[in-house]
């Protein structure tokens, strides 16, 4: 039998960890976005080697799970910046943590974006140079304006995908809802795992469904401003 | 006024223009025939740089460019001076009628916002849109797309409007209402080019016919030396396929 008690403890203990576990969610998300945007422009100017790299990257961090991901980041990076004199520790958990992150969705974020720019037809970008707009206020006030709705749908799913994985990070150690209910685990020497992890998912539950609750009035949002598209 | 000498443009090894020139004085209306892919859109694309020419030459009043090789300020300058039509309208999609009027005004000239709106509101006045101000593009027949890509195109008082087959997407019974707004244009003396399959409009309104085909003008003149004495068998067998003209040697 499932002892209630223990899954009821558990979610207060792990109901703790929530705010940690966001918080490194939320600046994987400001940085994998960004990352994105700078992908996307790269692929859609088709700037000379550098979005050969960019085709290299994205092939690789789409076609290869999470999991391989952070533990590259987390073996790999340290290896990497050390001809650069960067010497890392294994101690920053969170920031290999949001490094895995943001890499990983960048590539799932840039694979939104692109399309939804390219959707907008050629001839709004002429008609907006031949109005006499400059290249960036194009942009800036015709075009992303539209880009903006068809891709933040998709893009607030992601996000969702994002802050699930996040529960994959106990593998390097971080504390975060999914690594501490492992620690309660081992400290209990392995009783009560299921009411445990139930306690876990509940609090995933809980988390993608306000987000997903958010994502639907967010689209909502979205298809008023595109009705006019 | 505006005058283009030589322009060649290439596609990969499709030699699409072949050393076209026109000269346009201030008033002219000029019309551009000719057969399907004969680079009429590309020569008229290649006068405000949305096509870059491999060679030739602008003389725009007091500016002086490679059509090849112009820096980003005289482009943008030349472009200023020019209003352009779409054959496919391209209005902005998420800026209303009158939006799409003042967008250029407002944050490519400068004009105050307020007087932006008041200019905006006389160019769609003008095109007979007074009650469409605030409809979305989508909320629009064929036919008010146009005209608001008209009004777009007159609201700043360009120099010269370009136009590119403006009625070709156009349902048929549409076209009559944007025709008689270019008509009106030329009647107050607007500067026009006009790249068109309408023969009517070239016969009654334009002062001046050029007729391309293969990257080069083959023939140009006035309505009446084109259509009723045209000299080249070209433009003659062309006359003929699309007006269905017999009488033109009279
Ligand atoms: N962006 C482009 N890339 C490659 N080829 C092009 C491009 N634009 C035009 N062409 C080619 O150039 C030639 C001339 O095209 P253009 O559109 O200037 O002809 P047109 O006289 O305007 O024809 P239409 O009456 O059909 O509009 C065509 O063979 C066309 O396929
Ligand atoms: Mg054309």
């Amino acid at each position: 039998m499932l002892d209630i008690t223990v899954i009821w403890k558990t979610l207060g203990r792990l109901a703790t960890r929530v705010p940690y576990t966001i918080t490194i969610a939320f600046v994987s998300i400001l940085i994998s976005t960004a990352l994105a945007i700078l992908l996307s422009m790269i692929k859609i100017k088709k700037v000379k080697i550098a979005s050969a790299l960019v085709e290299l990257y994205l092939s690789f961090f789409r076609s290869t799970p999470g999991l391989i991901h952070i533990l590259l980041v987390y073996y790999g990076l340290p290896l990497v910046l050390k001809p650069f004199g960067i010497i890392l520790d294994a101690s920053g958990k969170d920031l290999y943590s949001i490094a895995a992150l943001s890499l990983s969705y960048a590539a799932n974020l840039s694979e939104i974006l692109r399309p939804a720019y390219l959707s907008i037809d050629k001839g709004q970008h002429e008609a907006a140079l031949c109005a006499g707009l400059s290249g960036f206020q194009k942009e800036y006030r015709i075009i992303l304006p539209q880009v903006i709705p068809i891709a933040l749908p998709a893009m607030g799913n992601a996000f969702i995908e994002l802050i699930k994985d996040t529960s994959i990070l106990f593998v390097i150690g971080l504390t975060d809802i999914m690594g501490s209910a492992k620690n309660i685990i081992t400290n209990g020497l392995g009783i009560n795992k299921v009411e445990i992890y139930i306690a876990a998912g509940l609090i995933y539950l809980v988390i993608t469904t306000v987000g997903n609750w958010g994502n639907h009035f967010l689209e909502i949002k979205c298809q008023k401003v595109k009705k006019h598209q | 006024m505006l005058e283009i000498k030589n322009v060649h443009k290439a596609f990969g090894d499709n030699q699409v223009l072949k050393g076209v020139s026109l000269k346009v004085e201030k008033g002219d209306v000029v019309a551009i025939l000719g057969p399907s892919g004969s680079g009429k859109t590309t020569f008229l694309r290649s006068i405000n740089f949305l096509e870059k020419a491999d060679k030739g030459e602008i003389i725009f009043d007091d500016i002086q460019a490679d059509l090849a090789h112009a820096t980003k300020k005289t482009i943008s300058l030349i472009r200023k001076k020019t209003g352009f039509v779409f054959q496919n309208y391209n209005l902005f999609n998420n800026k209303t009628a009158l939006e799409n009027v003042t967008e250029g005004l407002i944050i490519a000239r400068k004009i105050p916002k307020k007087e932006a709106i008041e200019i905006g509101k006389r160019a769609l006045d003008k095109v007979g849109l007074s009650d469409r101000y605030d409809y979305y593009p989508s909320q629009l027949s064929g036919g008010q797309q146009q005209r608001v890509g008209i009004a777009r195109a007159i609201a700043a008082n360009p120099d010269v409007i370009l136009f590119d087959e403006p009625t070709s997407a156009l349902d048929p019974e549409l076209i009559g209402e944007v025709l008689q707004v270019m008509k009106e244009l030329a009647k107050e003396g607007t500067t026009m080019v006009v790249v068109t399959h309408e023969m009517g409009f070239a016969q009654n309104v334009a002062n001046h016919v050029v007729f391309m085909e293969g990257g080069i003008v083959v023939e140009e003149g006035t309505p009446k030396e084109i259509f009723s004495h045209p000299k080249e068998e070209r433009t003659k067998q062309f006359l003929r396929r699309v007006v269905g003209y017999e009488d033109y040697s009279i």
